[in-house]
Formats: structure tokens, C-alpha cells, sequence
């Protein structure tokens, strides 16, 4: 499974469980109140310890984790560097 | 799986625990009594690298990882009986750590090396009038203007709030936005105009530690001052909470060994009906509870420092570990009184401040209520 698939599939497992949304990839995810901010850290520990990464402080930040493709672009990073 | 502490980490909590005893403890019940802050005693724990213990040496710290840092937190908290002081430290290293943590390197050579000696005293301004554990109620406001951002609102019941020198305080940057992105994390000088520190509160228990409101009106502070990114607020106090469950929960283990000791001494020394107290099953049961919670809380405690230790997130733990501590601890305190009878609800003995002491642990850094909420959200709820 993708690294998108495998976070959708999360979000809607794990985090928001009994919001029926259609997560598309450019979703607003906190801003529309479908994670807030422990679903967020939950989110970063799934992505942690699924690809064996820790993100820096710096990427801490609700821009990363706003959308699919934020955090697919944000995993990315960890993964190719 | 090693549960062993290093030779070392057993000597720093030995050197500590007779510092402790030897000149931190001779006056905690006057400084309960008359809820002042022991600024002599601040000092010598500061000389002896207790405000340091956990930031880098690069930035003046002693360097050591969090499962060192909480087993000397864990002696400390054993052994000073101010148990206002013993917060009054911890809470100063949580703001010391969320510098370390998320400062630029500017920010780290500004403020880490005055904090670490001690001479500049940390807090972190999170809670208002109307927003306790519900952070995203927060109302203090952070306009930007030239070159900065300028503060207006109110914190409450800050720890270190009266003697404060440096502040980290959240507010809201961009009002537009719904939740996280909100607020940020903005560090304050504590001779900052507009800045005011409250009167220290009158509370129940942890009366040397000092706590206030404090008062931002039109309180310039400069756009470097900004800790982290603009809008990382929420997630820095998120990481922030779980260093403080160990930092803080670990002195609330070593109180509950002592309070576990001083009950189990007195138990045995107690004659009632022609026979030592401790001889009575409803007296033993709850010292055997004692012994249970404090070898517990040390696995709790212990188990989120080596996870933080390893970059891992352990908001689950961290909730864990403070619910656990903390109702364990007033658990434990109601029993010391009752063990020791009228002699425990008396100020003979220091049994009633320990329990006056407890209180406040299942209330702070996230009241028990909402432990629970995390923990079940945590686990799937």
C-alpha cells in the first residue's frame, strides 16, 4: 500500500472513525475539524514508527499535516533523504 | 530490557538526596506556613545543577538524557520535603526544555545558560480565566506590528508566574484559522513593557510555589521572539506536555517513596490495643497499596523518559504516567493521614502538607478528567 493509501486508511480507521467524509487527497483535515490537535499527534506517531522516521521540530507544524499531500509530501522528504 | 540504573545515575541520586536533606529542608514548613517563595534554597538548588540538568552543555546544562534527568527529579522529589520547590524546579526545566527543543540557536544562547545557573527563573503561560485544559479556548492575543508582535491578555495560575524572568506564552496569531495553526508560542523578558506579574496566589497546597496571573497590555515583543514557527503553538505545548509528565511526575514518585516510608515507620512504631498498628490488616493493606503504586509509577515514569529518549512521541505514556502518579499520590497521602491519625490532621506532622502538597498534582498539566479522555482516545474510543 502507498504511503497515501496507508495514512488515509489510518485517518479513517483510527482518528475519525465516525465521520463519513470522502477523504480526497487534498481534504482539509484540521481546518474542517476532522483531526484536531491529538489526532495530529496521533497521526505523527503512526507515520513515525510505520516508516521508521522521527520528524524534526521544525516540521512539527499544522501546514504539513493540513491535507494528504501535505503529509505525502512530508514523508516523502524523510523517506528519499 | 534493563530496569538497573548506572552506577552513575545511582551516585547523582545519592549526592542529591543528601543535598536535599542537608539544606534545602530546615524551613519548608515556614515557607508553607507563610506561602513564600524560598529564594535562598532556589539558589542552592541552582548551584547544584538541578536547573540544568536535562539542556545540552553547549547552552551551560549538565547534558543528561531524561531517564537520568527523571531518576535525579525522582531523588529530588524524595527528599526535599518543599514540595513547592521541588515544582517550582520543575516547571522552570519545562520551560528551559522547550527552548532547548524548539528555539533557534539565538534563542538558545540568550536564554539557556542564565536559566541553567539559575539566575533567570522559567515558566510556560498556558492557562487563562477561561481556558484550563482546553488550550484551544485560549483568548490572549498576539497582533503583529512593527517588527514584532504585540500581546494583550490574561494567564492564571502560572507556576513561577511572580518570580518569573522569562515567559513562554501562548496566544493566538491568526484568529481566522479554526484550530491548530491559532496559536503560537512566544517567548517573553520578564522586564518586557506591558508585562505584569500578578500577586502570588493564596492556594491549598505547593504554598512556596509561586503562582499568579500575569498581564499582557500592549506587551511588544520582538518578531524574534517567536519559538518555533508562527502557528506551531498547539504541537509545541503538545511535545512540551509530555516531558512535563516525566519531569514533574517523576519528583511526585520519590514524594510517594517518602510518604510510603514515613507511613510504614510510623505504623510500626504505633501501639494501639497492646500492639503495633502495622499489625492490623486494614493499616498493612494500605501500606502494601503504597508500595504497589510507587514501584508502578516508577515503571510509568521511567518507561516515558526512555521513550522520549529514543525521539519517540509518547503522548499515551505521558498521559498514563501523570494520571497514574498523581491519583496514586493523593491516594497515598489520604492514607498517610489516616495511618497516623490525629496526629496526621495535625501540623506536628508534616503528613496534612503532604496531603495539602498532593492535590494540585491531579489538577495541573492536564487535570485527571481529561487524562482520561486521552488515554481513551488514544486507545481507540
Amino acid at each position: 500500500m502507498s504511503a497515501i493509501e496507508s495514512v488515509r486508511t489510518f485517518i479513517q480507521a483510527e482518528i475519525a472513525p465516525s465521520r463519513n467524509v470522502e477523504l480526497t487527497n487534498s481534504t482539509s483535515l484540521i481546518e474542517s475539524g476532522i483531526i484536531d490537535s491529538l489526532g495530529v499527534m496521533k497521526m505523527i506517531a503512526f507515520v513515525e514508527q510505520k516508516y521508521s522516521v522521527t520528524l524534526n521540530s521544525d516540521d512539527l507544524v499544522p501546514e504539513n499535516f493540513e491535507t494528504l499531500d501535505a503529509i505525502t509530501a512530508l514523508l516523502n522528504r524523510y523517506i528519499k533523504s | 530490557m534493563d530496569f538497573a540504573l548506572t552506577e552513575d545515575q545511582e551516585g547523582y541520586r545519592d549526592c542529591v538526596m543528601k543535598f536535599a536533606r542537608k539544606e534545602l529542608n530546615a524551613h519548608a514548613a515556614e515557607y508553607d506556613a507563610a506561602g513564600t517563595f524560598p529564594r535562598e534554597e532556589w539558589g542552592k538548588a541552582a548551584a547544584e545543577g538541578l536547573t540544568a540538568l536535562c539542556i545540552p552543555q553547549a547552552y551551560g546544562g549538565l547534558g543528561y538524557d531524561l531517564v537520568t534527568t527523571a531518576a535525579i527529579m525522582d531523588a529530588f522529589g524524595y527528599a526535599c520535603v518543599d514540595s513547592g520547590l521541588v515544582h517550582a524546579v520543575g516547571a522552570h526545566l519545562i520551560s528551559a526544555t522547550t527552548i532547548n527543543l524548539f528555539g533557534t540557536e539565538e534563542q538558545k544562547r540568550k536564554y539557556l545558560p542564565p536559566m541553567c545557573r539559575g539566575e533567570w527563573i522559567g515558566a510556560t503561560a498556558a492557562t487563562e480565566p477561561e481556558a484550563g485544559s482546553d488550550s484551544g479556548a485560549i483568548r490572549t492575543r498576539a497582533e503583529k506590528c512593527d517588527g514584532g508582535f504585540l500581546i494583550n491578555g490574561n494567564k492564571m495560575f502560572i507556576s513561577n508566574g511572580p518570580v518569573a524572568d522569562v515567559v513562554l506564552v501562548l496566544a493566538v496569531t491568526d484568529p481566522t484559522r479554526k484550530s491548530l495553526g491559532r496559536i503560537s508560542c512566544l517567548i517573553v523578558d520578564g522586564n518586557t513593557e506591558g508585562f505584569r506579574r500578578g500577586k502570588p496566589l493564596e492556594k491549598m497546597g505547593l504554598r512556596s510555589l509561586p503562582t499568579s496571573e500575569l498581564v499582557f497590555m500592549d506587551c511588544r515583543i520582538p518578531a524574534g521572539n517567536v519559538l518555533g514557527k508562527e502557528g506551531q503553538g498547539s504541537l509545541i505545548f503538545g511535545e512540551s506536555m509530555e516531558w512535563e509528565r516525566v519531569l514533574l511526575f517523576a519528583c511526585q514518585a520519590g514524594m510517594l517513596q517518602r510518604v510510603l516510608e514515613n507511613s510504614a515507620t510510623y505504623a510500626g512504631q504505633r501501639v494501639q490495643f497492646g500492639q503495633q498498628i502495622a499489625k492490623f490488616q486494614s493499616v498493612s493493606n494500605k501500606i502494601a497499596n503504597m508500595r504497589v503504586s510507587m514501584e508502578l509509577a516508577r515503571l510509568a515514569v521511567y518507561k516515558t523518559a526512555w521513550l522520549k529518549d529514543r525521539g519517540k512521541r509518547a503522548a499515551l505514556e505521558s498521559s498514563i504516567t501523570k494520571l497514574f502518579v498523581s491519583e496514586s499520590l493523593k491516594a497515598a497521602c489520604l492514607d498517610a493521614v489516616q495511618i497516623h491519625g490525629a496526629y496526621g490532621f495535625s501540623r506536628e506532622y508534616p503528613v496534612e502538607r503532604e496531603l495539602r502538597d498532593s492535590i494540585a498534582a491531579t489538577i495541573y498539566s492536564g487535570s485527571s478528567e481529561v487524562q482520561r479522555n486521552i488515554i481513551s482516545r488514544l486507545s481507540g474510543c
